[in-house]
């Protein structure tokens, strides 16, 4: 096992993906600096108001447009599987003395680095280039750490590694790159819809609407109502089980082309 | 012992049976050439054998395991290239040999790799170039340099002189044979290249419609290939006659008249040579030639399916 995660950290940290990766997220963070900016500078206050769009605001705001990015990387960061299968180098894996599962196990774990990697750079570039922007202000202490910026990110990166799982069952399903693509586009415009018409769901999918909600918005919520928090970590459990699972069921099976 | 068994092994994909009851066997030390034609079943066998697809029905043996974990293990002291390279197209061929080298947990030297780079043939010019850059040859040889990173027991090599230019393929054949011979390395190879085989192989597997049809070692094979004894006599009228006393004094021929010359079929027709002439002097029937005509692979490859169809 520790072979197989040398051998898969080598391959990552050593590829050009990795540096697209960095590259890219940090450019998603600029993209959002600016819409959020562009869209602040729009809104006129009433005299002796101001928005605090500094320090914790920033990771707030960051991860408000966290729910679309956390699909972005998923998906760039499963490539790492696709690219395997296309690639055909996934019969080098499987045919020297390693069971699928610790296969398996060996590129989630990699995908896992990958996304805390991808996340914290992610998270880093807006908070620095919104408040390189807006300035530091005075909200950061040491005693706002845990509730105000720690839980939010763990929160969100807990939220990332569960769509990577899911993510993952479709990249292991279709071995493809642009298949994997519609797929989950299509998927999150299903979600899209759901959520916009949660509202008017019936009384049964009540569970699943607060499902929903708690996906999207209980990240910077978080401390809104302990129901919420339950409801974001059954969510989260319902998102990784059944694909991680899946994806494992999918793999041992497969034949390496 | 064998390095490789199957026992009535069987691969039924929705429509077609790629492998229907094989029981073949690789020994140690052996050169296993696998002939078969394009779909016959060969890279399915090697498959699964490598793991990368797994059986309908049937077994298998590696190095003696025969149970599921203890053959993953085994592969531990196996090699393949299985049809193309499988090379990691955007590093450079000494990131490639690093990469396998983590993979096989072998702790490698910078001069190693060097060694294994001369080994590759790969020019030093490329050294710097990204695997994707190389042509289908220089592949073939980082793949097979690849393959011999963990001084394996077994080599299984499916097609592995594709794309390699006449030198290309005589240096891999010589390599090969030095494996085999200095490294005992066990070698499962198929080729369409059937007088590249002829070449290297101790014992052959022909295979057809994913039924291995015979499995015959090289020796054996060079005997059967023997197609017949052609004697030609002196003497026209002395054909019937010198049919009949060879009909008589050696069992297990067949003879026939074709023309001026008697065609004798049968086994070890080399070492019957010699006496069929004494016999035939002592009955006063003067030879004016012999000769041993003989088939290639090909054409036995060949005959052998076509009987069977």
């Amino acid at each position: 096992m520790i072979n197989l995660l040398k051998h898969e950290f080598f391959k990552f940290f050593r590829s050009l993906g990795f540096k697209l990766l960095i590259i890219i997220v940090s450019g998603i963070s600029l993209f959002f600096v600016g819409l959020s900016l562009l869209m602040l500078s729009g809104i006129e206050m009433p005299e002796g108001y101001s928005y605090d769009m500094q320090g914790y605001s920033a990771i707030v705001n960051a991860f408000g447009d966290f729910s679309n990015v956390s699909i972005v990387i998923a998906v760039i960061i499963s490539m790492i599987v696709v690219a395997e299968f296309q690639s055909s180098t996934i019969k080098n894996t499987v045919m020297y003395n390693q069971s699928r599962l610790k296969i398996y196990i060996a590129k989630y774990l990699l995908q896992l680095v990958a996304i805390t990697i991808a996340v914290t750079a992610y998270l880093l570039a807006y908070i620095i280039l919104f408040n390189a922007y807006s300035g530091w202000g005075e909200v950061f202490s040491f005693s706002s750490l845990w509730n105000n910026y720690i839980k939010i990110y763990l929160m969100g990166m807990l939220l990332c590694y569960a769509i990577s799982a899911f993510i993952n069952f479709f990249a292991y399903l279709t071995k493809s790159t642009a298949l994997l693509i519609v797929i989950i586009i299509a998927i999150t415009f299903i979600f899209s819809i759901l959520y916009t018409i949660q509202n008017d769901l019936p009384p049964l999918l009540e569970g699943f609407s607060k499902i929903l909600f708690s996906l999207v918005v209980m990240r910077y919520y978080s401390d809104s109502s302990i129901i919420n928090l339950v409801y974001y970590f059954i969510s989260v459990v319902l998102l990784f089980f059944p694909f991680f699972l899946g994806g494992y069921m999918l793999f041992n099976k497969q034949e390496i082309k | 012992m064998s390095a490789i068994s199957t026992f009535n092994l069987c691969k039924q994909y929705k429509f077609v049976k790629a492998l229907n009851d094989v029981n073949m066997t690789v020994n140690k030390g052996d050169i296993y050439g696998l002939i078969g034609r394009n779909g016959a079943g060969k890279t399915t066998l090697m498959r699964i054998i490598c793991g990368l697809t797994s059986q309908t029905s049937g077994s298998f043996s590696l190095l003696g395991e025969t149970e599921e974990n203890r053959i993953i293990d085994s592969r531990a002291k196996m090699s393949a290239i299985i049809e193309s390279p499988a090379l990691y197209k955007n590093f450079t061929a000494r990131e490639n040999l690093q990469i396998m080298a983590l993979l096989k947990g072998i702790d490698i030297k910078s001069s190693k790799i060097d060694e294994l780079i001369e080994l590759s043939g790969i020019s030093k010019l490329s050294l710097k170039a990204k695997v994707k850059n190389f042509s289908l040859g220089m592949c073939q040889r980082l793949a097979l340099v690849m393959a011999f990173l963990n001084n394996p027991e077994i080599l299984i090599l499916d097609e592995p002189v594709n794309g390699l230019d006449p030198e290309g393929i005589k240096e891999i054949r010589e390599l090969l044979k030095q494996l085999n011979q200095e490294g005992g390395v066990t070698i499962l190879i198929s080729s369409h290249i059937l007088s590249e085989l002829s070449h290297l192989a101790t014992t052959y597997g022909i295979i057809d419609k994913g039924l291995l049809i015979e499995e015959v070692s090289a020796k054996n094979l060079e005997e059967k290939m023997k197609q017949s004894l052609n004697i030609v006599l002196s003497s026209k009228e002395d054909m019937q006659k010198a049919a009949e006393i060879l009909s008589q004094q050696f069992g297990g021929i067949d003879c026939k008249i074709e023309g001026d010359t008697i065609a004798v079929k049968g086994e070890n027709l080399d070492e019957k040579a010699s006496k069929i002439n004494m016999a035939l002097s002592k009955a006063e029937i003067m030879i004016k030639g012999m000769s041993v005509n003989s088939t290639d692979l090909e054409q036995y490859f060949l005959d052998k399916t076509r009987e069977d169809r």
